[in-house]
């Protein structure tokens, strides 16, 4: 659908996030108690932090549970019945969550629906409505400015302006959300679109030097490069860049339970891992900076090459969060031809 | 006068023409951050650095390099690893340069607000909690020692977390810990960043038997942390890598600091205090305390 301009004043965001509990399960930014933000339930707007500082762990739970059963099974007798879990029911709005954890449904999505058709992911992805805040600045480690996601698949963003905000909605879902409640929105000016550009520009989150491109050719000849291995040995094999990331979404199916009862389920895997996918074949890369540029290829090459846009959306949980603080965005610009310097100097013998 | 960053890339120069080394591991800065870089023969040294960022403990990455000859900067806290690894013949003591540097207390850049970058900081608020413990700043076991001695105050704050969850309730205590496993993602980044966890294979990823349910659930999380805890009984040189990496801020020494201190009090065994002890649950004595045996 086309595009369509709304503004929404401070005040009724609260009356929005209050009546739209009536109609969806409503996802909000909380804070924690040490004073993070963090996705959650909120029970009243007041406890809602309706802010662009980014959570430590993206949205992408609300569409792929870290734990999710798939099947429960229990023997009756000589009988064993086996039941597939529930599917997701109930509309669920993601209020306020961050552009970069917004725009990464519409990349995962591509994965969920390609040669197998992913039921609960699906599923809860059409029950999803994404109502996203923009930033008003590019934040830590963050580089969505030089990342070219489309915006196009979340449902209405708000980008904040004088005395509330400006929305975009893009698509019928967000259509739906600002028909139920439409006292609380009135018309948008002419010039939205420009408005919105102009807040871009001065939030620093306008594209630049868009990533996929220039480095594409660098990387495509990337994968003999001498470097990786001086560059990246220090990754520790952990989880957290990709439990974090808003894109990663590789999961490892297991049984728990036992002879009588028991559950087959999914969990969240990664490919920095030592283990990772050792049970049905065995692990391919047998060097951590093996399984380090498997993530960085996945996200910047082989994704694109089969998709087209990047499994990435520039948010940088995985540079802030990361015990070594190896950096993704430096690594793709030194491997894919623009700088020549690699990032904390060579490292290599000569 | 030269700065430690400069005596620190002299020595690792010196250490690659002497050849007495094949790999230094250090930090490097870059990017607004310090981390941890394994420099090679010939690699541009100018970004080696030492500085109040410097928290890693690099001791994690000798396994991997074992074979080679290897320069690593420690701090005293860091020491001591060394000398459980070399306890558990995990490493060649004698391929292992170590290049000790005095240490003013690291940053936890996690205290700092936006506006602070300073990092000269002496408010222990500000500190990773480890050096709120520290009881030696100034290395005495080095190979070759950089910098000038500090003497920032060691405040030896022994275990105030350990005291504070001690204080409470058994109740108000489990619920504390369910508080603090329901937000484990079992990432195993404490795991991983500890240098005591070395083993290839481990209880928590075996299928056959399966130690511990796969599901992230406060119940299976515990479960991981504490064997995970036993395990490095006696072993915790209390580097705090585990709690500093741990993305959702669980404070997971506090297991291992109930061990330490046991070991410190049972059996007055601090790990890696000195180059010689066996460890302590493989070695036996007549004089072992035994009051604690029923």
């Amino acid at each position: 659908m086309e595009a369509a301009y709304y503004t929404l004043s401070e005040a009724n965001v609260g009356q929005l996030f209050e009546r739209a509990r009536a109609d969806y399960d409503v996802v909000a930014k909380t804070r924690d108690a040490d004073g993070n933000p963090c996705y959650g339930r909120p029970a009243a707007f007041d406890a809602v932090a309706f802010v662009d500082e980014q959570p430590l762990m993206s949205s992408k739970e609300f569409a792929l549970p870290q734990t999710e059963t798939l099947v429960r099974y229990e023997h009756e007798g000589d009988k064993v019945r086996a039941e597939a879990a529930e599917p997701p029911a109930g509309e669920v709005l993601l209020f306020g969550v961050n552009v970069c954890d917004a725009a990464a449904f519409a990349i995962v999505d591509r994965v969920f629906r390609w040669d197998y058709l992913d039921d609960p992911y699906l599923k809860r992805r059409e029950l999803t409505t994404q109502f996203a805040l923009a930033c008003s600045g590019l934040q830590r480690d963050c580089f969505c400015d030089r990342i070219d996601y489309a915006e196009g698949g979340i449902d209405a963003v708000a980008y904040s302006r004088d005395g509330g905000y400006l929305i975009k909605v893009q698509t019928e879902k967000g259509r739906a959300l600002v028909g139920r409640y439409g006292d609380l929105f009135e018309a948008g000016p002419a010039d939205a679109e420009s408005q919105i550009q102009s807040a871009k520009e001065s939030a620093g989150t306008a594209k630049k030097e868009p990533l996929l491109e220039k480095a594409k050719p660098g990387l495509e000849k990337s994968f003999e490069h001498d470097d990786w291995e001086p560059l990246v040995s220090t990754c520790i094999g952990c989880g957290i860049c990709t439990y974090v990331c808003p894109t990663c979404h590789c999961f490892d199916i297991q049984d728990e339970g036992g002879a009588v009862r028991g559950r087959r389920l999914r969990t969240w895997d990664h490919c920095t891992g030592r283990t990772f996918t050792a049970m049905p074949a065995h692990q391919p890369r047998d060097r951590q900076y093996k399984r380090y540029r498997q993530r960085l290829l996945h996200k910047f090459r082989y994704y694109p090459e089969r998709f087209g846009p990047l499994l990435c959306t520039g948010c940088g949980r995985c540079i802030t969060y990361c015990p070594v603080k190896i950096n993704i965005k430096e690594l793709v610009e030194y491997f894919g031809g623009l700088r020549d310097v690699p990032p904390g100097g060579a490292r290599h013998g000569q | 006068m030269a700065t430690i960053k400069e005596e620190l890339q002299a020595a690792a120069a010196k250490l690659f023409a002497n050849d007495e080394i094949d790999y230094f591991v250090g930090y490097a800065e870059d990017y607004g951050y310090t981390f941890p870089a394994i420099f090679a023969r010939g690699a541009d040294l100018s970004r080696l650095t030492f500085d109040r960022k410097s928290y890693n403990n690099l001791t994690n990455f000798l396994p991997e390099l074992r074979g080679s000859r290897v320069g690593l900067i420690c701090k005293q806290c860091d020491v001591r690893t060394l000398n459980v690894l070399a306890a558990e013949e995990q490493l060649a003591r004698e391929d292992v340069v170590v290049v000790g540097v005095p240490c003013a207390a690291m940053i936890d850049p996690r205290k700092l607000s936006a506006e602070e970058t300073e990092l000269g900081s002496d408010d222990p608020a500000l500190w990773q909690e480890k050096c709120r413990r520290c009881v030696e700043r100034n290395t005495p076991f080095a190979d070759v020692f950089v910098g000038e001695k500090t003497s920032t105050p060691t405040p030896a704050e022994g275990w105030p977390l350990l005291e504070e969850v001690e204080r409470k309730s058994p109740e108000e205590r489990r619920d504390w810990w369910r508080e603090q496993m329901a937000l484990c993602i079992r990432c195993y980044a404490c795991r991983l960043a500890c240098p005591l966890c070395y083993c290839h294979q481990c209880f928590v990823e075996d299928n056959k038997p399966q130690w511990v349910d796969k599901s992230v659930a406060p119940q299976n999380n515990l479960h991981y942390h504490i064997i995970r805890a036993i395990h490095l009984a006696g072993r915790c040189i209390e580097c705090q890598e585990c709690s500093r990496v741990c993305p959702v801020g669980i404070p997971v020494d506090v297991l291992n600091n109930v061990l330490s201190r046991d070991f410190a009090e049972r059996f007055g065994y601090v790990a890696g205090e000195t180059a010689d002890a066996k460890p302590a649950l493989v070695d036996y004595d007549r004089d072992d305390k035994e009051d604690f045996i029923l």
